[in-house]
This record gives C-alpha cells, sequence and structure tokens, in this order.
C-alpha cells in the first residue's frame, strides 16, 4: 500500500487530497515536526531536505508536495484528475503558479507575523509581501472570473493546488478583497475528499 | 507561437525549450526590465513578467510550466517520460523553484541587484550557505547519472540547467564536480547556446 509522510495542517493535506479524490487506499505515517521526527536520519534517506510530505508508491519515493500530487494524478485513473496531455496549458501554469509566484509573498508573511520569534519580525516586509499578494491574487480571480475551474472546465489537480494555496491564504485573513476567490475556497471545501482528507490521522483501508 | 522574451532571464528556459523542439515562433524581444510594460505581454500576464507563451488562445506563464507545457505539446522529441512513470520528472521540476530557486534569488538580490547600501552581508551569507546544501543533493544525484533521469536528456534538465546558468555567472558551481561536468555537457547544446546567446 502507498504510504504518505505526513503531518496535519501541513502540505501534506494535498497529495492526501488528491488521493481521496482518487478513491486510493493508503498509509498515513504521521510525522511530528515539533519533535523533529523529519530530522531522523532513516527519514532523511527519503527526503535529504528534512520535508513533509514525502509519498512512498512500492519502490518509488516521491518528494515535492506539487510533484506528487501531478504524479498521483497521472499514475492512477488517469484522466480523472488531469487534463490530456496536450491541453496542459493552464493546468501546468497555475500548478507552478502556486509554488513560484503565489506562496513565497504567503510564505513572507507567515514567517513575519506569525512564525518567527516577534523580536525577528519585520513589519516593512509584510507590508511589502501584502502589496505584491494582491497583483497575484487579482490573477487568479481573473482567470476564474469566466471559470469555474482552474483547467479544462472541470475540477483537476490544479483546483486542488491553487485551492490549498488560497485556503491558506484566507487562514491568514488575506482573501479580504477577494470575495470571489474566498467562494470559490467554499465551495471546493465542500468536497467530500477534501473533508476526508483533512480529518484525523487515522489510517484509510 | 510566440514567445516574450528578454536575455539573461528565466526567460531563457523557454526559449531553450523550443529550440530543443525545433517549434518555430516568434520571439518578441524585450530589454529588461523597463520594456515589460508592452501593452501586449500586459494583456497576457497582468503581472508583465517574462517568460509569457501565448499559444493561439492559451497564455502560459511561469518558466517551468512552459517547459512542462511545450513538451507535452510536441511530445515526438520524447523530452517527457510516459505518463504513468513521471515521479522523478515532476519531483525535480518542482524540486528546482522551491528548493533552489529562493537561495539564488535572494543572493543574487543581496549581492548584485540591490545597491551597495541596501545589501546585507549576513543574508547573502545565508543564502549561499542554503544554497551549496541544496546543490550538494544535486551534486550527489548526479554522480552516476547523464542527466537528471539518467541516460536520457529530458525537460527537467531544460528547467534545472537554466537555474545553474544563472548560479554560474554568480561562481556558486565551483567544487561542485559533477554539478559541473553535468553543466558542461548540457551548455554544450546547441538549443542552449542559442537561447542563452
Ligand atoms: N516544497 C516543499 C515544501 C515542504 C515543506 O516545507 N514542508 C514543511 C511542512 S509544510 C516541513 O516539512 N517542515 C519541516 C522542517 O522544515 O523542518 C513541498 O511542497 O513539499
Ligand atoms: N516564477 C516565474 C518568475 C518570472 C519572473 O519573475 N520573471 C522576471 C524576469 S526573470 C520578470 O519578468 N520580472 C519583472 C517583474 O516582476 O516585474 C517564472 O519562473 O517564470
Amino acid at each position: 500500500m502507498m504510504k504518505l509522510y505526513y503531518s496535519k495542517q501541513s502540505r501534506a493535506t494535498r497529495p492526501r487530497w488528491v488521493m481521496e479524490e482518487l478513491g486510493l487506499e493508503y498509509e498515513i505515517v504521521p510525522m511530528n515536526l515539533q519533535a523533529g521526527d523529519q530530522r531522523k536520519p532513516e527519514f532523511k534517506e527519503l527526503n535529504p531536505l528534512g520535508q513533509i510530505p514525502v509519498l512512498q508508491d512500492h519502490e518509488r519515493v516521491i518528494c515535492e508536495s506539487g510533484a506528487i500530487c501531478l504524479y498521483l494524478a497521472d499514475r492512477y485513473r488517469p484522466g480523472t484528475m488531469a487534463p490530456a496531455l496536450d491541453q496542459r496549458g493552464d493546468y501546468y501554469r497555475f500548478c507552478f503558479y502556486v509554488y513560484n509566484t503565489l506562496e513565497h509573498q504567503l510564505i513572507e508573511i507567515f514567517l513575519h507575523t506569525r512564525f518567527l520569534p516577534e523580536d525577528q519580525r519585520k513589519p516593512e516586509r509584510v507590508a511589502q509581501a501584502k502589496e505584491l499578494l494582491q497583483a497575484r491574487l487579482q490573477i487568479i480571480a481573473d482567470h476564474l472570473a469566466t471559470r469555474e475551474f482552474i483547467a479544462d472546465g472541470r475540477f483537476t489537480t490544479a483546483d486542488v493546488l491553487v485551492g490549498s494555496a488560497l485556503d491558506w491564504a484566507h487562514m491568514q485573513g488575506l482573501l479580504g478583497g477577494f470575495p470571489s476567490l474566498v467562494g470559490y475556497v467554499e465551495k471546493l471545501k465542500k468536497r467530500p475528499a477534501y473533508q476526508r482528507a483533512h480529518e484525523t490521522e487515522v489510517a484509510h483501508s | 507561437m510566440k514567445l516574450f522574451f528578454a536575455p539573461q532571464t528565466r526567460a531563457v528556459s523557454s526559449r531553450w525549450a523550443l529550440e530543443e523542439l525545433a517549434v518555430p515562433h516568434e520571439l518578441v524581444q524585450l530589454k529588461f526590465p523597463e520594456e515589460l510594460v508592452h501593452p501586449e505581454l500586459r494583456a497576457a500576464n497582468p503581472l508583465g513578467q517574462v517568460p509569457t507563451l501565448v499559444d493561439g488562445d492559451q497564455v502560459v506563464t511561469e518558466s517551468s510550466a512552459i517547459a512542462l507545457y511545450l513538451a507535452d505539446r510536441f511530445p515526438a522529441a520524447g523530452l517527457a517520460p510516459a505518463q504513468d512513470r513521471r515521479h522523478e520528472y515532476y519531483q525535480w521540476a518542482f524540486f528546482v523553484g522551491a528548493a533552489m530557486e529562493p537561495h539564488l534569488l535572494e543572493y543574487f538580490l543581496q549581492t548584485v541587484r540591490f545597491s551597495e547600501a541596501e545589501r546585507d552581508s549576513a543574508r547573502a551569507a545565508s543564502a549561499k550557505e542554503k544554497f551549496e546544501r541544496v546543490l550538494q543533493i544535486v551534486n550527489h544525484h548526479l554522480a552516476d547519472r547523464q542527466y537528471l533521469l539518467g541516460d536520457q536528456f529530458s525537460m527537467v534538465d531544460v528547467i534545472l540547467g537554466s537555474l545553474l546558468g544563472w548560479a554560474s555567472m554568480l561562481k556558486l558551481l565551483d567544487g561542485f564536480e559533477h554539478v559541473g561536468a553535468y553543466y558542461k555537457r548540457i551548455y554544450s547544446r546547441p538549443a542552449f547556446q542559442k537561447a542563452a546567446a
């Protein structure tokens, strides 16, 4: 059975959501990040960066949450969660947009408002990131103004990635000026697979 | 197909991908950053960033997305693995942007882009150290491989190679033997030469 190295409220919920959408069987390996499970040598054999999620699918080991999601969508029940190979412009565009453009600001804001010790937080960096974030959220709002989903006219893995990042932005109170994006996130969160993926860490069978 | 391009930016990657696939295309050459106000670029991508690819009515942004999109759009070249064997392919595609690029960008800003007064040498040193730690992982991976996926060049080599081109200008590849040999191997490809010219 596939194994997902996982902690709740982390990027590991993204591949878990995809596995739930696909109806796959998997085992959750709970990781206690506070206790430093991710820095143990046996885990660093799987991911030398010492980060979750990691997916073990028989002899295959895959790191990077975005990569795991795209892999699953192509490997299992192909076509269910991903467009045809020659129709992937919006799909790839927004999957990478999440990681290589949008999340840079979300991470910066998170670090300097919550994560770092108070004396290391830099309010000017938060202000700058928030300003950049507006234009970057606007790109997604414009794209969704004429569409219900990100790619292919239907729900795909791109919605899992964009939706998860926007969900995080919403939790940080950053979607204020974008009611349509709040509506999009709320709609995705009603999906049974989203809800199952955010349940407690019990193994599914 | 039309590529909004500027030399010595992330757009080199997309031009390289087009050249590898020998796709006929129109190159809209812009000077970075002053010409990024180009109205047609802004209409396609309001962020005004390069690369931006326009393929009929499909707009694709994000250098890594453009590379993967083109590999799948022109499958005959064989630059993407079969659909059920894409674990390493996707992993490297995301790894470059998520684990490597932020440190390289920070180092570039703190040593080149910012004015001397704005530079923070502690941040530069920390970025260099983090980048080198990740580069060590890549170096180890390449010790017994010609390319990221093994014996065969693929589109993720375009993604990594473009980033290494940038790192090499900043002299960050010194001392990484296998990365150095790999970079030489891919740098000699005519498609890369043309894109980086
Ligand atoms: N780019 C990676 C980032 C992974 C990441 O940052 N994981 C965090 C949890 S969301 C982690 O494992 N942090 C533990 C640590 O860095 O010590 C991905 O998307 O999978
Ligand atoms: N994540 C994007 C980043 C694109 C990007 O930042 N491009 C730069 C040139 S290297 C740019 O156009 N900057 C102009 C701006 O942001 O205004 C990618 O990989 O394509």
